[in-house]
């Protein structure tokens, strides 16, 4: 009992210091750091973030280590005689396959669990980064200089907005047969997923502008490329880094979607989405083979979700404190 | 009776249902249990005899491709025809077993009767036959149904006419006005057809099993819209039918019993729901509820479901199992390098693994390793194995033969498939990556599968389709998928390997002209071992095809002709309350 009590005061102690620190005055970002480790939600989602990208990045150690790669076959693990279904009880779980193997044709799940984060945090984040780019160089153009440029840009925003961009997102990865699928994804839900961002950037960028300091600027007779650089940019950036955040979720869903229509990463490559949809027909009798990646996927979204919430309270003081 | 197994896989895989594709009878190395494949219990014949009357279910996943009696060549879709909505001149009795595969005269008086050493062939109307509509059936409107299979308005359906007649060349059909004169077909009077061929034909009597000889009469042509209602012969006529949704077939009343030997007809009405899903369709019965102890399933049993049933005494009881009598192949483009090398396709034979594939479908319980072309129920019910491979395939062998062909490396290829083809897809792809050939899988929607692989240009190193006898014949299996003088550019169906070996013809040419059936028999057996070693495609798996059916149904067993589908005609209910 005493363990307890001597950890908890030296806890609250350590809490307490970067307030005392902050006696002298703390930058914004020191202010939004300190106050994000300070929510336990967040360093929940950060925590899990970190072991899947871990786990995707080791997935070729970690699959050496337990001996079964992502595309091995095994006619062991299966009762072919009842369909195909993974002999022993949880799907198969054995000192040879960790988490068990999929029915029909036995592969191993825990190496396809880990080959199939690196596919579905790739893309995630590779869309991720092209939306936020795009978007970006948009919507502060749009917003920055306004007129004839804010209109085109505007409407084309709205253009693709209004476009049926799963319809299109399903035709156009069937069609194109000799492409890398891998990249076409990413470009895929990039061209769609920008003009969202674009517009919040172009209505944040728009009052801006009008800002003193902006003014103050113009009259000097600053460039307007400087002035977007240090002026407006860096007012932004808050707003960028949680809308990435919370996008990512909706990209490793939309990644998992196409997938599991038939439109996603080609076989054998395993994909979190692939896994998903083969696994539904066996809800009933193998349920752990549908479990373990739904719950990868459910973990990885929602710790996204805690941190970019915590992210936007950190980042706007005023917002999280009403 | 043939079918055309590409078509059914595609439409069958689109509801993401994996057909059960026969596989090895001698599955060495599995330790699990029973090893037995699954057949239906009893004596074949689920539910006894029916009573008359009630309402039967039918669940589907998909509409029939084309109930046009011209154009209707996919396998299950021939069963619907030809025992519910039509009648042909002989049709198939309806009976389990070896029974099944012989032939009863149906509009006919007898089986036929040949002369001018079977290159004629009469065939007498038996009386007072009608259409639903009262009005009778004539042998011009046979003629007029036959004539119709040659018009390229209305494609896809069983060319054997086309084959056999003495038509002239470039003949397109009745629907501009143009009949073939009595050189192809002659009708002297309303109850007489006489068929002249280009060569003796001794199974001329099983070709007119074929929905192609049934009759469609002129007044009721609506060209390619046909299939939405054909006019009844049969003992069925459609009330209503919203394709690929519902169809509701009430009694055609003009349909005289007495005149039908094989039909029974004791339900009073028979709904098809297409709107089911694979999955669906075996939970439904599995759990038979309600109005589904009078339902049976169209489609098979998905392999997810099969553990279900085979750990369950009393849904297995239900289950409906047996041999389809259809190849299931992987496919080689021998127009592609390196699949044109004969070497290299020969070692495709060694590398692929039959047993992991045979799991993707079903495993052991619903397959044979397929060890030749030719199904077992061509071959006098044994199998025949031509190289002796292990099931699991041999990879060294099959590495040697590579080097030998000069692909020491292996090389590089494409599969295509449908999306619910992935599993086996998969299945192909990691055997072969045994022996360092790379498999590039795309995944299409099913409808899209067969132009892909039927265009020259867009056609992959690999496919994986299947083959199922039209009768059983030989002469409907390996001239329809290894004739070279069939291959069309686009749209190119059954010789999809593009093999055009003029030896084969030759032989296949001689086969046709025997008129011994014994000895044409022993010549099809020695020609399939010769193809074998040309090695266009590698034979996989011989499935069976399991079926649920409700508790109140009975008379339900599966017929040899339509791949195992069950027999439409005699089906019925064991209570009609």
């Amino acid at each position: 009992m005493t363990a307890p009590l001597a950890t908890a005061p030296a806890g609250g102690a350590g809490a307490a210091d970067p307030a005392t620190d902050s006696a002298a005055p703390a930058s914004p970002w020191a202010l939004a750091l300190s106050r994000l480790r300070r929510q336990k939600a967040a360093m929940t989602g950060l925590a899990i973030i970190v072991f899947f990208v871990l786990a995707a990045l080791l997935a070729p150690v970690l699959t050496a280590i337990s001996g079964k790669g992502p595309d091995d076959l095994d006619k062991k693990a299966v009762n072919t005689y009842l369909g195909g279904l993974p002999r022993g009880s949880l799907g198969g779980i054995s000192p040879q396959h960790w988490l068990g193997v999929e029915p029909l044709l036995g592969r191993d799940i825990f190496a396809r669990l880990l080959y199939g984060a690196q596919i579905s945090l790739l893309v995630a984040f590779s869309s991720a980064l092209l939306i936020t780019l795009i978007g970006t160089l948009l919507g502060v153009t749009a917003g920055y200089f306004g007129g004839r440029t804010d209109a085109v840009i505007s409407r084309f925003m709205d253009v693709m907005m209004s476009f049926p961009s799963l319809i299109f997102m399903i035709a156009l990865l069937s069609v194109a047969r000799d492409v890398n699928r891998l990249l076409l994804l990413i470009g895929v839900l990039s061209l769609f997923g920008w003009p969202y961002i674009a517009r919040v950037i172009r209505g944040q960028t728009l009052s801006l502008r009008h800002r003193e300091y902006v003014e103050a600027a113009r009259a000097c007779g600053t460039s307007s490329g400087r002035i977007l650089l240090t002026e407006i940019l860096p007012n932004l950036t808050g707003t960028i880094i949680v809308y990435v955040t919370l996008a990512i979720p909706g990209l490793i869903g939309a990644e998992a979607a196409l997938t599991y229509l038939g439109v996603g990463i080609r076989p054998p490559t395993p994909s979190w989405g692939q896994m998903i949809a083969d696994s539904v027909l066996y809800y009933k009798v193998d349920p752990m083979f549908f479990v373990l990646p739904s719950a990868c996927l459910f973990l990885v979204v929602l710790a996204f979700t805690l941190l970019g919430d915590a992210l936007r309270d950190a980042l706007d003081p005023k917002g999280s404190r009403t | 009776m043939n079918r055309r197994t590409h078509a059914a896989l595609a439409a069958a895989i689109a509801a993401a249902l994996t057909l059960g594709l026969g596989a090895c009878t001698s599955t060495g190395g599995d330790q699990g249990g029973d090893q037995a494949g699954v057949t239906t219990e009893g004596n074949g014949i689920i539910g006894g005899t029916p009573v008359k009357g009630g309402t039967l279910t039918i669940l589907s996943n998909q509409d029939f491709d084309q109930l046009d009696p011209a154009r209707n060549w996919t396998m299950p879709v021939m069963d619907v025809g030809v025992r519910m909505l039509y009648r042909t001149l002989t049709t198939f009795k309806a009976a389990p077993g070896a029974e099944g595969l012989k032939i009863e005269p149906d509009l006919a008086t007898d089986l036929g009767t040949p002369s001018d050493g079977a290159k004629t062939w009469t065939f007498h109307l038996k009386d007072g036959l009608k259409y639903e509509d009262g009005t009778p059936i004539t042998a011009d409107d046979i003629k007029y149904n036959v004539e119709r299979s040659f018009s390229p308005e209305l494609p896809g359906g069983p060319d054997y006419a086309v084959r056999y007649l003495n038509a002239p060349d470039g003949y397109q059909g009745p629907l501009k006005g143009e009949r073939l004169g009595k050189e192809a077909i002659e009708v002297p009077d309303a109850k007489t057809i006489v068929f002249h061929l280009k060569r003796p034909v001794a199974e001329f009597g099983y070709t007119v099993t074929l929905p192609t000889f049934a009759p469609v009469p002129k007044a009721k042509e609506t060209g390619a819209n046909y299939s939405n209602h054909p006019v009844s012969s049969g003992p069925y006529k459609i009330e209503t039918y919203d394709r690929g949704k519902r169809m509701v077939l009430v009694r055609n009343t003009y349909w005289d019993p007495k005149s039908d030997p094989v039909r029974k007809a004791y339900p009073d009405r028979i709904v098809v729901d297409q709107t089911q899903k694979g999955t669906g369709i075996a939970e439904r019965l599995i759990a038979d509820q309600g109005d589904d102890r009078n339902a049976i399933s169209y489609v098979d049993l998905v392999p997810s479901k099969i553990s279900e049933v085979l750990t369950n005494p009393d849904v297995k009881k239900r289950l409906i199992s047996e041999n389809a009598g259809c190849t299931t192949k992987l496919d080689m483009n021998t127009t592609k390098a390196p699949f044109d090398n004969a070497k290299v396709r020969l070692a495709m034979q060694y590398a692929v693994d039959k047993e992991a594939f045979a799991a993707t479908t079903g495993g052991p319980a619903f397959n044979d390793i397929a060890t030749t072309y030719l199904p077992p129920v061509l071959t006098q019910g044994n199998p025949i194995d031509h190289f002796m491979i292990k099931p699991a395939g041999d990879p060294d062998k099959a590495k040697q033969l590579l080097t030998e062909a000069g692909f020491p490396n292996g090389f590089s290829t494409e599969l295509v498939t449908s999306t619910g083809g992935k599993a086996q897809a998969e299945a192909i792809q990691a055997a072969l990556k045994r022996v360092g050939v790379d498999v590039t899988i795309t995944t299409v929607d099913p409808t899209a599968v067969n132009s892909i692989i039927g265009d020259k240009d867009k056609q992959p190193g690999l496919a994986n389709l299947g083959w199922c006898p039209d009768y059983p014949s030989a002469a409907t299996f390996l001239p329809m998928i290894f004739d070279g003088r069939l291959i069309k550019d686009k749209g190119n169906q059954g010789d999809i390997t593009r093999f055009n070996d003029p030896e084969t013809i030759a032989e296949l040419d001689r086969i046709a002209g025997m008129s011994d059936l014994q000895e044409a028999n022993k010549a099809w057996v020695a020609l399939d071992a010769k193809i074998m070693d040309k090695s266009p495609a590698v034979p996989l798996t011989w499935q069976k095809k399991p079926l649920l059916v409700g508790s109140n149904i009975a008379g339900a067993y599966a017929h040899p002709v339509w791949a195992g589908q069950i027999d439409y005609a005699v089906i019925g209910l064991k209570s009609a309350n």
